[in-house]
């Protein structure tokens, strides 16, 4: 009982689920936009994870963090350009496309990895130390657990600031939600429906693999084989929980984030619980959160139908 | 057509990664090709492979035909092969073909619970399958995980986290050398997905339920009692396929059981469309071409994700091919650039 | 006469149908014009084409004397053309000001929308809160919304598409009264409709549409309704059928005894409604869209539970749902949707036949030959074309899609039929048909209950009719009783209102 009192109240255990609900939260926000459009993008895990294998490499092989950050995105982007094509030019199933493309992923980044590194081992890297913010860096308690982040948080805080204006109170925001309740009423605004949905899946490869390149470089700092870990799916559901609002996916994904935090820290003290049963919490966690929160979800009413204009 | 649009494309995938592998594709295909079916026992090892697959697989195809997506393939297959593995080393004193069916049972009845309730939970609460039934991959390889690490692992095992070997009585035959039991099973159970979808009401429930819901509610069908039906269904064959490779092939439950068969079966089944034939053709090719670049290791280092790629790729050529607009697109693009106007 | 819109040679096709075969019409400024035509002569295509819904396959547009190629409907309404569709096309779960601002007029606050639609409102007046979400509003307030926004744009041509069918008497004739002031103003209308009536009521020149077609235009005062009739189906037009029986005696085998339903937010949808329907008589139901056709539908079908009341099989109560499956009554149902809630679209005919109530029933294996044959013959019977047991939905027209779903139904010889809007969107020749049906079941001592929002067929085929408003089922009463005028102002509530008047 002692243990868990002091893991609780221990200002680490919220920095850890602030780093931890990160690449949550960034694959979580692009989807929102996604998924505001009318496209339910399934494919997050392999954005996530291209992103992170193309920030390796970048970082590899210019040895600076920040290449290693535009080489991540461009690797997710080109997953999202395939989902969007796919989706939103050919009319094909989302569901599907995601899915093959997740497999894809899986696939590339372990070829690429083979075929690039000698051994099949990816190198570790340089990557983004913690960020410390002058003065506020030493209050107590919230010093150790907010101000002391890598600057990728401070960044995400600020695209989710980004993402609920735009999204709730500009035009394009408004135009972006009109076609993921009725393309065809919007096509006949003259609303071009297909270009905003573009936007948005490339808005949510950006963010998506942000989060896969922050889960290489502010974390573990080198590539190895799904390292994506059913992130991508959680963050399908953080959506949900989080009402389709970029603002409530944060503290959305902090549920998640903490709970692995929790796991990872009584792994570590002296309770008595097999380690491998804590690991699996933050999954238990995903479905009974779910499960509270779908009954009074409402999600865009056109999302994941097939829009083709004859 | 599309189907052979298909193929042509992945190929040409196949082709590019080869190449950009840094390998010569014909002496390459051919060492694979040789791997794949060569021998006698490349056949039988390209069986031995398609198995697990395939059977999870024809699950993930029945559920598709209900408009779900089992993406539970890997915790299914877990399941089965625990509860394999519990019967086998529980009992190893039963005779052999008992010890066999209940291990099989065991098995099947482990990967049905396990995909039961991704299907209650979509039924009763209506929580997509595809969150819940990846959380439930991992779910399972935890409970593996602390089961191989604590109260079944091997003591003699010099360490690593795996279970003792089943005994020889629960090991699965092959006959003639060449055709593991469990290629059977597989091919029995393609039969009896084909029956149940072809020739059975219930069979036309789900198709039906998969086409139109609206339709489905209004004539009567329960849509609950047929989610969690097809759901333990895909289990069951899933943790079927983890019991076979278990008691045919591996012998010993460790955390790396399932090299991610769950999701190369939803993509096997993805591109057979969900029929059963197509499941059945699609898995073996997918089986054979896995042993073959297993075997063509040894002559040239073919990189196994390389049938990953080609399995998605396959998927997304499939997609392309069956999209909506896709026809509107090529006609599109062809008159355009043919000048031909459409008369 | 200078054209204000001239379409010459429009052709469209959609796969092998050819919805316009070389199609050209001239509208001239500051007059109705009527489009007329069945369903599925090419009249909303025509018009989808004219306002860059749909890309011709060839021809050209002008409007006024200038040549547009409108590739999108806001370059349509760039080139001076509105339309109103029959589905209102606004964004549902946006308030009224959002949609404004979606379609270009203001920023989405309710001021900036007033003030954009302050110069139209005085001719189409809009009373509805510019903070209202869209999908809270009735078919007709959105109508308004849609034709006020193309007004606000200052287009000259306006067109709209069958709007009276979701409209009481009386707001139709409101809506005409408007449309002539707008005529007034210099513009022109375009009115897509496949009402006699309405075309000698409102319009001054007609184009008639028949098989993709322009099969002429002429002026409405020169012709009769006969001529017009005819100009449509390109034959004499079939009377009524059957004749209307009086008095049924036959057993109560549907009794809806005061059956309320509730909405998800407790609204009330169906208020304590009384309803019996025997044997060997068609009871028909009026009433506009949206006033409690859809729960009663579902609560006859079995599909759905009163809140409150009892609905009695041969007078026998059911308790619940499950209770349905022991009744003794069979019962066929013929749902509103026959694409999506009556077929399998991407079924084969012969699975279609089989995937009714009676499914449950079989047991073991199918015999596909016996099924396929037995599907042969199923469709051959009921004048299916062409009757193929392997053919898809999907390439059926929708009088047979309509057909198949009847041969469904009746093959298990039901006692009851419920249909719901038996023949919307079908051809003259297949509506004749599904009705001449309906009156054999009756003549055959079924009963039949059909809920419809076309008043044409509730009159044609009800021996008894009666009218839904706002949930309330004024008492069926013998159609020969009744007289149109009647129907519509039940259909308006206005007898509800002064029988309340009088109560008082």
């Amino acid at each position: 009982m002692n243990d868990l009192f002091h893991i609780i109240t221990s200002a680490t255990l919220y920095a850890a689920a602030i780093r931890l609900a990160l690449p949550i939260f960034l694959a979580a926000l692009g989807e929102t936009f996604a998924e505001r459009s009318g496209l339910v993008n399934v494919g997050l895990e392999g954005m996530m994870l291209m992103g992170a294998f193309g920030a390796v490499l970048g970082s590899d092989i210019s040895g600076s963090a920040v290449i290693g950050v535009l080489v991540g995105l461009l690797f997710a982007l080109f997953v999202a350009v395939i989902q969007g094509f796919v989706s939103i030019n050919l009319g094909g199933d989302q569901i599907v496309c995601g899915i093959a493309l997740n497999i894809g992923a899986l696939g590339v980044t372990a070829f690429l990895v083979r075929a690039i590194w000698a051994g099949g081992n990816a190198p570790q890297v340089e990557g983004f130390s913690a960020f410390h913010f002058p003065i506020l860096a030493d209050a107590p308690f919230l010093g150790v657990a907010i101000f002391q982040q890598s600057v990728f948080v401070y960044v995400a805080l600020l695209l989710a600031l980004i993402g609920w204006w735009g999204l709730m109170r500009t035009s394009w925001g408004l135009r972006l939600r009109g076609c993921g309740e009725d393309p065809l009423a919007c096509e006949s605004f003259g609303i071009p429906v297909k270009r905003l949905r573009w936007q948005a899946t490339l808005i949510c490869g950006l963010c998506a693999g942000l989060g896969g390149v922050f889960l290489a470089l502010g974390q573990l700092l080198t590539f190895s084989d799904g390292m994506s870990g059913g992130r991508g799916f959680i963050a399908l559901a953080v959506v949900i929980v989080a009402r389709w609002s970029p603002l409530l996916a944060i503290p959305s994904a902090l549920l998640f984030g903490a709970v692995e935090a929790f796991a990872l820290r009584v792994q570590s003290s002296s309770i008595n619980v097999p380690p491998e049963l804590l690991l699996a919490l933050p999954y238990v966690a995903t479905i009974v959160v779910y499960a509270i929160v779908v009954g009074r979800s409402n999600p865009p009413a056109a999302l994941g139908r097939t829009y083709i204009r004859q | 057509m599309a189907l052979g649009l298909a193929l042509i494309g992945t190929l040409a995938v196949g082709l590019v990664a080869l190449l950009a592998a840094g390998l010569e594709p014909i002496s390459t295909l051919q060492a694979i090709i040789d791997g794949a079916v060569g021998t006698p026992y490349a056949i039988r090892q390209s069986l031995t492979e398609a198995v697990p697959v395939t059977l999870a697989a024809l699950g993930v195809a029945v559920a598709f035909r209900a408009g779900l997506f089992n993406l539970g393939g890997d915790g299914q297959i877990y399941m089965g092969a625990l509860g394999a593995v519990g019967v086998s080393l529980l009992f190893p004193d039963l005779p052999p073909i008992l010890l066999i069916a209940a291990a099989l049972i065991v098995g099947t009845l482990g990967g049905l619970i396990w995909g039961g309730i991704a299907g209650v939970l979509r039924a009763k609460l209506r929580l997509s399958e595809i969150i819940t039934t990846i959380m439930l991959n991992f779910i399972a390889f935890w409970i593996v995980s602390y089961l191989v690490n604590g109260p079944l692992k091997d003591p003699g095992g010099s360490g690593y986290p795996v279970t003792r070997e089943i005994g020889v009585s629960a090991q699965l035959p092959v006959f003639g050398d060449l055709i593991p039991s469990g290629a059977v099973l597989m091919l029995l159970a393609a039969f009896a997905v084909w029956i149940l979808l072809e020739r059975t009401s219930t069979g036309i429930k789900i198709k039906g339920t998969g086409s139109s819901a609206s339709a489905s509610r209004f004539a009567g069908v329960s849509m609950a009692r047929i989610t969690i039906l097809v759901m333990g269904l895909a289990g069951a064959l899933a943790g079927l396929g983890g019991a076979v490779s278990l008691q045919g092939d591996q012998y010993k439950l460790g955390e790396f059981f399932t090299p991610g068969w769950g999701f190369t079966a939803v993509a096997v089944a993805l591109i057979g469309r969900g029929t059963a034939i197509g499941t059945l053709v699609t898995g073996i090719a997918v089986g054979a071409l896995r042993s073959g670049i297993l075997s063509a290791q040894g002559t040239a280092e073919v990189p196994a994700a390389i049938a990953q790629i080609l399995v998605a790729a396959a998927v997304l050529f499939v997609i392309v091919g069956n999209a909506e607009g896709a026809g509107q697109l090529v006609r599109r693009v062809w008159t355009r650039r043919t000048g031909l106007a459409n008369e | 006469m200078t054209a204000l819109v001239k379409m010459s040679g429009i052709v469209k096709k959609f796969g092998d149908t050819v919805a316009n075969d070389d199609v050209s019409i001239e509208i001239a400024a500051g007059e109705v014009h009527a489009l007329l035509g069945e369903n599925g002569a090419g009249k909303t295509t025509l018009m989808n084409i004219l306002y860059g819904l749909t890309i011709p396959d060839g021809g050209t547009i002008e409007v006024g004397g200038v040549s547009v190629a409108p590739r999108n409907p806001a370059d349509a309404i760039g080139a001076g053309v509105g339309m109103v569709h029959q589905h209102p096309l606004v964004v549902g779960a946006l308030t009224v000001a959002e949609n404004f601002s979606l379609g270009g007029l203001g920023d989405g606050s309710a001021d900036s929308m007033l003030a954009a639609i302050a110069g139209v409102v005085d001719t189409i007046p809009l009373d509805v809160d510019p903070r209202a979400r869209i999908d809270s509003l009735p078919m007709s307030l959105r109508q308004r919304v849609e034709i006020v926004r193309c007004l606000a744009h200052g287009v000259r041509v306006l067109v709209l598409d069958e709007p009276t069918a979701v409209l009481t008497p009386d707001e139709v004739e409101q809506l005409f009264g408007e449309m002539r002031r707008v005529v007034d103003q210099g513009r022109s209308v375009i009115f897509i409709t496949h009402k006699l009536a309405e075309v000698q009521t409102i319009a001054r020149r007609v184009t008639v549409l028949r098989g993709g077609r322009n099969v002429g235009s002429f002026n409405v005062g020169e012709m009769s309704s006969a001529q017009l009739a005819e100009q449509m189906v390109g034959r004499e037009a079939k009377r009524a059928h059957g004749n209307v029986n009086e008095r049924a005696t036959g057993e109560v085998r549907l009794g809806l005894r005061g059956v309320s339903a509730l909405g998800d937010d407790g609204e009330c949808l169906l208020d304590a409604v009384d309803l019996e329907v025997r044997a060997g008589e068609i009871v028909a139901i009026a009433g506009v869209e949206g006033n409690g056709q859809r729960p009663l539908a579902d609560i006859c079908f079995g599909l759905r539970a009163p809140d409150s009341g009892l609905v009695l099989h041969d007078g026998e109560p059911l308790a619940n749902l499950k209770s349905w499956g022991r009744s003794k009554v069979a019962i066929a149902r013929i749902p509103e949707d026959r694409r999506h809630e009556g077929l399998l679209i991407n079924a084969p005919l012969w699975e279609n036949l089989r995937f009714g109530p009676n499914l449950a029933a079989r047991r073991g294996l199918i015999n596909r030959r016996r099924e396929v044959e037995r599907a042969r013959l199923l469709l051959e019977e009921f004048g299916v074309v062409p009757p193929d047991p392997m053919a898809l939905p999907s390439a059926l027209s929708g009088g047979n899609q309509q057909k198949v779903v009847l041969a469904r139904e009746l093959s298990s010889d039901p006692d009851l039929l419920v249909a719901v809007n038996p023949t919307r969107g079908l051809d003259i020749g297949a509506q004749g048909e599904v009705r001449d049906r309906l009156c054999r079941l009756r003549d055959e001592g079924k009963a039949v209950l059909v809920i419809s929002t076309d008043l044409d067929e509730v009159l044609e085929l009800g021996d008894r009719v009666g009218v839904l408003y706002r949930g309330r089922l004024e008492s069926p009463t013998t159609r020969n009783a009744v007289d149109r005028a009647q129907i519509g102002e039940a259909m308006a509530g206005l007898s509800a209102e002064r029988a309340a008047g009088v109560a008082q």
